[in-house]
């Protein structure tokens, strides 16, 4: 029995549902999605500059590959999965997360006790701890950071995730499973390092 | 059903298991109550992450992760400075101690041996401009049109044309202006000129133009009249008639015998000047001679490796090269700097020698040979080997330099934002800058002579001139940005940006002092800078087209 299937139609409202779309209607698609193009690549890439680059070459590349848009599937995925992967090239370009592609790393894992619950993420919701969780985001590696975007931020599916990273469905699970995680642990020695922080 | 590990619940959640499974789960978390709320804490939990993610600003934390990186920075700019210096004044040492026994023209890092090696190549891409655009033969040819194509191609390629037609399309054309500036020039529409090209181009001895001329060719051949002026870029210029006008010859062999109304530039491997020049005289190449017969009705300049000067110099004669043999007349003063200076017998200067040599015995005057004013001989050729890097006015030049670029550079950075932060992120995208800063560099003066021709151009031409020289300034502002910027680690924030200029102007002011090397790393940071400022300038132009406004933070 496969532990992963098909992934459920996505469910955010389509933007794209025209059969024929004209260059000014493709135009104003683009516009209105470059914020969070932008932020995507922001999220991922940290710097501004090179997430303006990338932004900018995420809409260079969607009208080269504009013959290959459905337009019955949602424009924001699919543009966002081309900015995930200009952005993750960029990454990799950039040396600094190398690991991202290492599948062996991210084996499907099997149970492990939990040595973080999800109470430091509900915890930090309360408000006066934003900014710890701001700070455990940005202390993130890019890897885990990529991940949580991706699919927090731009809503792809695990299948579109893995094709950006080159990796399995299960690897993927596996790999934002592992992030939040991290998250957690972050965040809960944060409120027990005396030199960071207050604990709420 | 067993309870469900974590991994598994969150995939559930994240609504990526298969519908029977999700099914069965859903079930078991209605009777399992730890599986529920843990359900309920994982839900919250990647709710919180939603909203987290999306008001996030990654501002304060760009480059940040990579605290070891940003640790390990100061210490490698520093011990990175330090090997510079160290390299730079052992190079230094080594070339003062070895007493300049290595010719200077002979160093191919030295400014001799670069014009050198450009006359070569661009007496190359003169002769066989077009043999290149149409194909040939030759490996050699092939080789060269196979490395300029990719060299434009990267650097078209690094634009990002838009449209692939648009890309295709701009792939042979950067190709045609890089290779054949020539070529264009005579397939452009003749206005004020007349162009002519073929493998000889001949002005027969009865024919008389009356226009401005431009040839290109194998062989240019003006035996007839040009009442006008003469542009001639082949392997082989020869003029036995008359010019009346100015003349620019670029050629492997230069030989002017006839008469030029106006200025003589001659550029070439070897230039020889018989004829009767009224205006000025400007020759380069490696052996340059005005011959017997031959003379120059005002100033002349001669710059080569062997000049000879047997014909009769008008005024001031200012010479730069290894050699210089005088049988002629210098009317005023001689001026010269090199390695030797020899005035036979039959040499004359009505006014003074003034001599740049290594030592006093370089300079031979035969008995005979008349020096009507004072003759100086000075030796700073040594002083400069010796101590260029030991003069304190070499630092304070360097540093005042460095303060000038700053000042500029951060006013800019005030003013002009957009330009700064551009990132070249790959070994290839960098070749594409230099390749887009060589057809910058190349295509432009060819498009301000062009323009200059037209003479309704002049003031453009001007302008552009101005433009270009300011680009040529900037560039080294903007690599140093981007070098600053990998090196500090900067994130475009504002305090840090200023360190990050700073930082790189430095580190371009000490390679480019280096001895012999420091020569060609500014020409790849001005090739680089230009190539930076041509995308940076057209990502602006074509974003301001597509009413692009600013991309929005966050």
């Amino acid at each position: 029995m496969p532990l992963l299937a098909r992934p459920k139609p996505p469910g955010r409202a389509s933007l794209g549902n025209h059969r024929v779309m004209d260059d000014r209607a493709w135009g104003r698609l683009q516009e209105s999605h470059r914020p969070r193009v932008f932020g995507l690549c922001r999220r991922i890439l940290g710097g501004i500059e090179d997430a303006e680059d990338a932004c900018g070459e995420t809409f260079v590349r969607a009208e080269r590959f504009r013959k290959r848009y459905d337009p019955s599937r949602p424009f924001a995925q699919w543009i966002l999965s081309i900015a995930s992967r200009i952005s993750i090239d960029r990454l990799r370009r950039r040396g600094l997360e190398r690991r991202i592609f290492d599948a062996a790393e991210d084996k499907p894992a099997g149970w492990e006790p939990a040595e973080a619950a999800p109470n430091p993420l509900e915890a930090a919701l309360a408000g006066e701890r934003r900014a710890a969780l701001e700070n455990a985001l940005a202390g993130l590696e890019h890897r885990d950071r990529a991940a949580l975007t991706m699919k927090y931020y731009a809503e792809l599916s695990y299948e579109q995730i893995g094709e950006v990273l080159g990796l399995s469905r299960a690897h993927v699970g596996s790999l934002i499973y592992r992030a939040k995680r991290r998250l957690r642990q972050s965040l809960v020695e944060t409120d027990t390092d005396p030199t960071r922080g207050t604990v709420s | 059903m067993n309870c469900p590990d974590e991994l598994r619940l969150s995939t559930y959640l994240d609504g990526e298991l298969d519908p029977t499974e999700a099914a069965d789960l859903e079930r078991h978390i209605e009777d399992c109550a730890s599986c529920g709320r843990l359900a309920a804490a994982l839900r919250t939990e990647a709710a919180t992450l939603r909203t987290a993610l999306a008001k996030w600003s990654p501002a304060a934390a760009a480059h940040e992760p990579s605290r070891a990186a940003a640790r390990q920075r100061p210490a490698l700019l520093a011990a990175g400075l330090a090997g510079l210096l160290t390299l730079g004044w052992l190079i230094g040492r080594g070339w003062s101690l070895s007493g300049g026994l290595v010719p200077d023209w002979l160093n191919p890092f030295s400014v001799e041996g670069g014009i050198n090696a450009m006359f070569t190549g661009g007496i190359f891409i003169a002769r066989n401009g077009g043999a290149l655009m149409t194909g040939t033969d030759s490996w050699s040819l092939a080789m060269a049109s196979v490395s300029l194509f990719l060299l434009s191609l990267s650097g078209v390629r690094s634009l990002r044309a838009p449209r692939q037609l648009a890309r295709a399309l701009t792939v042979p054309f950067a190709l045609a202006l890089s290779v054949a500036a020539g070529q264009a020039i005579t397939t452009a529409p003749a206005m004020a000129w007349d162009a002519r090209s073929g493998s000889t181009v001949t002005v027969a001895e009865n024919e008389t133009l009356d226009e401005t001329l431009i040839a290109t060719g194998e062989v240019v051949r003006i035996d007839g009249r040009v009442d006008g002026d003469l542009l001639a870029f082949a392997r082989q210029v020869t003029i036995n008639g008359v010019v009346t006008g100015s003349v620019i010859a670029a050629a492997q062999n230069v030989e002017v015998n006839g008469e030029v109304g106006g200025t003589l530039g001659g550029f070439g491997q070897w230039v020889r000047v018989g004829a009767n020049v009224s205006g000025n005289l400007y020759a380069c190449g490696q052996s340059v001679s005005l011959l017997e017969g031959g003379s120059v009705g005002r100033d002349a300049l001669m710059a080569g490796e062997l000049l000879e000067g047997a014909g009769t110099f008008g005024r001031d004669l200012t010479a730069a090269g290894r050699k210089l043999t005088l049988s002629g007349r210098v009317e005023r003063n001689l001026q010269m700097e090199g390695d030797e200076l020899e005035i036979t017998p039959s040499g004359s200067v009505a006014g003074s020698v003034d001599a740049t040599l290594p030592t006093d015995d370089r300079l031979v005057v035969a008995n005979g040979a008349v020096i009507g004013g004072a003759t100086d001989i000075s030796h700073p050729a040594a002083a400069i080997r010796k101590s260029r890097y030991s003069r304190s006015g070499f630092y304070i030049w360097g540093l005042i330099k460095l303060a000038g670029a700053f000042v500029v550079g951060a006013l800019l950075l005030w003013l002009a934002p957009r330009l700064f932060g551009h990132k070249p992120d790959s070994a290839t995208a960098g070749l594409g800058r230099l390749g887009i800063g060589f057809l910058v560099l190349v295509a432009t003066p060819v498009a301000l002579v062009l323009v200059a021709i037209t003479l309704v151009g002049l003031p453009l031409s001007l302008l552009g001139l101005a433009a270009f020289v300011a680009a040529l300034y900037l560039s080294k502002i903007l690599v140093a940005d981007w070098l600053g910027r990998r090196v500090t680690g900067s994130d475009g924030t504002r305090p840090k940006v200023f360190l990050a200029l700073l930082v790189g102007l430095a580190i371009l002011a000490v390679a480019g002092a280096l001895p012999w090397i420091g020569g060609w790393l500014k020409f790849a940071v001005l090739l680089l800078g230009l190539g930076l400022l041509a995308v940076r300038l057209f990502e602006a132009v074509r974003s301001s087209a597509s009413r692009n406004e600013r991309v929005p933070a966050g």
